[in-house]
């Protein structure tokens, strides 16, 4: 991998400019980064302290340790929960920050321009006019909200006395209050995109959208129908919608698919490991400690995709794919040792001759340190050399816990 | 795209030659995203007052889960310090560097701990044993580690 190319393709807090320059552009950016990985949290999940990884960053942690990199509180693979909202920032945040950055670039330039020729403060006040300008523009649209559904409240009082009016448009006994006030909420809401007019046959105000169907029903439809106005309802508590969907028709989109459980995989047979692996729709290929590895690697890569938003799920292909790829950079170090025990298994003739000459010269050298000696000096796994930093390290590692 | 630990380490890398780098650390040399070399004095008034020192630091591709194995360098240029903790072939025996290690830390956050850890020694010896270690010291020093994790559990 270029190293030049890598360097610029890396996104950073340090894009934006220091605290004093741009005040919390920097921390904001890196507040939604995952301190593990420095990147933005990918499916971010909490920790019961409070802190939050990516979730396969976390799961990585765990597969060592389980505690929270930054406090060390002990916290459970199963504690992790994920967070909607930290996701939802970052999505909003990383469609904003090219935006921000360019904003940033740009007022930095501005400074240097009006440093270099003080007597001209051109952008800044252009940028300030416009800021006027919207919001006296949303500052005209709320008004026009209130003061139209009051508008609309007389002249339904109206129509109570005058029931008998052949323009009196809704049959005032049918709506109840709730109608009433889900109309009226509905105006509010609507308000944003859709103006109010008035009908040019009855004078009423009338949704811009409503009005051909208003006109067409000779003035008697002034919003949606019942049915409809539940339908807005749903529309603002979605909560209520979802569950109501879920009476009616359980399709599978709603269900939230299991996290797969860990196995154990000592007790397992390798027919049963290709089995489970084939389940999945997995290569089956490779000797057991693969086959392990590589299910282990499949529940973690699938449990934390789970923890992504929906939308933002990969396939199982798209799993797949990326297991493959990590199959693949791992055998690259496959001459690195990983299990010191097999390592030692292994290699334990040579290890055996190792001690024997080890205490073959120990006797000729006759050192009062005998005792040490019973297990190897050089060999370079496990127990051997451990011997001879012991005493020393001890002191050493209470020590330097003390200072940190 | 690049693996994780090569992303993580360009970030870092980033900020080794940003305005946010800790004081008295300066990267010498980091050709690749295996091997860095580091620069690293103690300021202020302590006992490795103008002594210059260089830190090597090694990654494997499980960085930042796994820990880098940190050493001070040893050559015609550079000596280890003379440190309680730190061994005359540069291995250094300190917590964060074997199980104290968290993803969380960094190149900078390693430095500036060892900064600390000079600037509070009291009296410049080696560590008891150094002579024994240093002999027969693997040439990794997270294999020491290791083994020590290993023999205490």
């Amino acid at each position: 991998m270029d190293t030049a190319a890598l360097l610029k393709s890396v996104s950073d807090p340090s894009d934006f400019p220091d605290e004093k320059s741009a005040p919390g552009l920097r921390s904001l950016d890196h507040a939604l980064r995952c301190n593990i990985c420095g990147e933005f949290f990918d499916g971010p999940v909490t920790l019961p302290c409070g802190h939050g990884f990516c979730s396969l960053c976390i799961r990585e942690h765990m597969r060592q340790e389980s505690n929270c990199p930054m406090c060390r509180v002990a916290a459970p693979e199963s504690s992790l929960r994920k967070n909607i909202a930290m996701e939802e920032a970052i999505a909003a945040w990383t469609s904003a920050r090219p935006l921000v950055l360019r904003l940033v670039s740009d007022e930095k330039k501005s400074i240097t321009e009006r440093e270099a020729n003080p007597s001209t403060t051109p952008s800044n006040a252009v940028n300030g006019k416009k800021r006027k300008w919207s919001s006296e523009g949303t500052f005209t649209t709320q008004e026009a909200g209130p003061s139209k559904v009051q508008k609309e409240k007389p002249a339904g009082d109206s129509r109570k006395n005058s029931g008998q009016s052949p323009k009196s448009p809704i049959r005032v006994d049918e709506r109840d209050d709730e109608v009433e006030m889900v109309n009226t909420s509905d105006i509010e809401e609507a308000d944003a995109v859709d103006p109010v007019v008035n009908c040019p046959m009855c004078a009423k105000s009338v949704l811009e959208s409503r009005i051909n169907p208003h006109i067409d029903s000779g003035c008697k439809i002034f919003l949606a129908s019942k049915g409809q106005n539940v339908n807005n309802w749903l529309k603002i508590f979605p909560g209520r919608a979802k569950g109501k969907e879920k009476q009616t028709d359980d399709t599978s989109n709603d269900v939230e698919p299991d996290r797969l459980p860990k196995a154990s995989y000592g007790v397992l047979k390798e027919k049963k490991l290709r089995e489970m692996l084939q389940e999945h729709k997995l290569p089956t290929t490779g000797d057991k400690a693969t086959l392990i590895a590589r299910h282990q690697r499949w529940i973690m890569i699938y449990n934390a995709n789970l923890d992504r938003a929906a939308k933002q799920r990969k396939t199982n292909n798209e799993l797949r794919a990326d297991l493959a790829r990590w199959e693949e950079t791992r055998s690259f170090k496959k001459d690195q040792v990983s299990d010191g025990v097999a390592y030692q298994e292994a290699h334990k003739n040579e290890f055996n001759q190792m001690i024997k000459d080890a205490r073959k010269r120990l006797v000729k050298k006759e050192t009062p340190e005998k005792s040490r000696s019973t297990t190897t000096h050089a060999a370079p796994s496990t127990s051997g050399p451990s011997n001879v930093v012991a005493g020393g390290d001890d002191d050493n590692v209470a020590d330097s816990q003390d200072e940190s | 795209m690049g693996s994780i630990s090569a992303r993580r380490l360009a970030k870092e890398y980033k900020e080794l030659n940003s305005d946010e780098c800790p004081v008295g650390i300066k990267l010498l040399q980091a050709d690749d995203f295996e091997t860095w070399i580091i620069a690293i004095e103690v300021l202020g008034e302590t006992l490795y007052k103008d002594e210059k020192f260089a830190l090597k630091f090694r990654f494997d591709p499980q960085y930042p889960i796994s820990s880098p194995a940190v050493q001070f360098v040893v050559d015609e240029k550079y000596q280890a310090p003379l440190h309680p903790h730190v061994y005359s072939n540069g291995h250094i025996c300190a917590s964060i560097l074997g199980e104290g290690w968290s993803p969380v830390l960094s190149v900078p956050a390693v430095c500036v701990t060892l900064q600390s850890m000079l600037a509070s020694c009291k009296k410049k010896e080696r560590p008891e044993g150094n002579d024994r270690y240093v002999r027969f010291a693997p040439d990794n020093p997270k294999k020491t580690k290791f083994m020590y994790d290993d023999d205490t559990v």
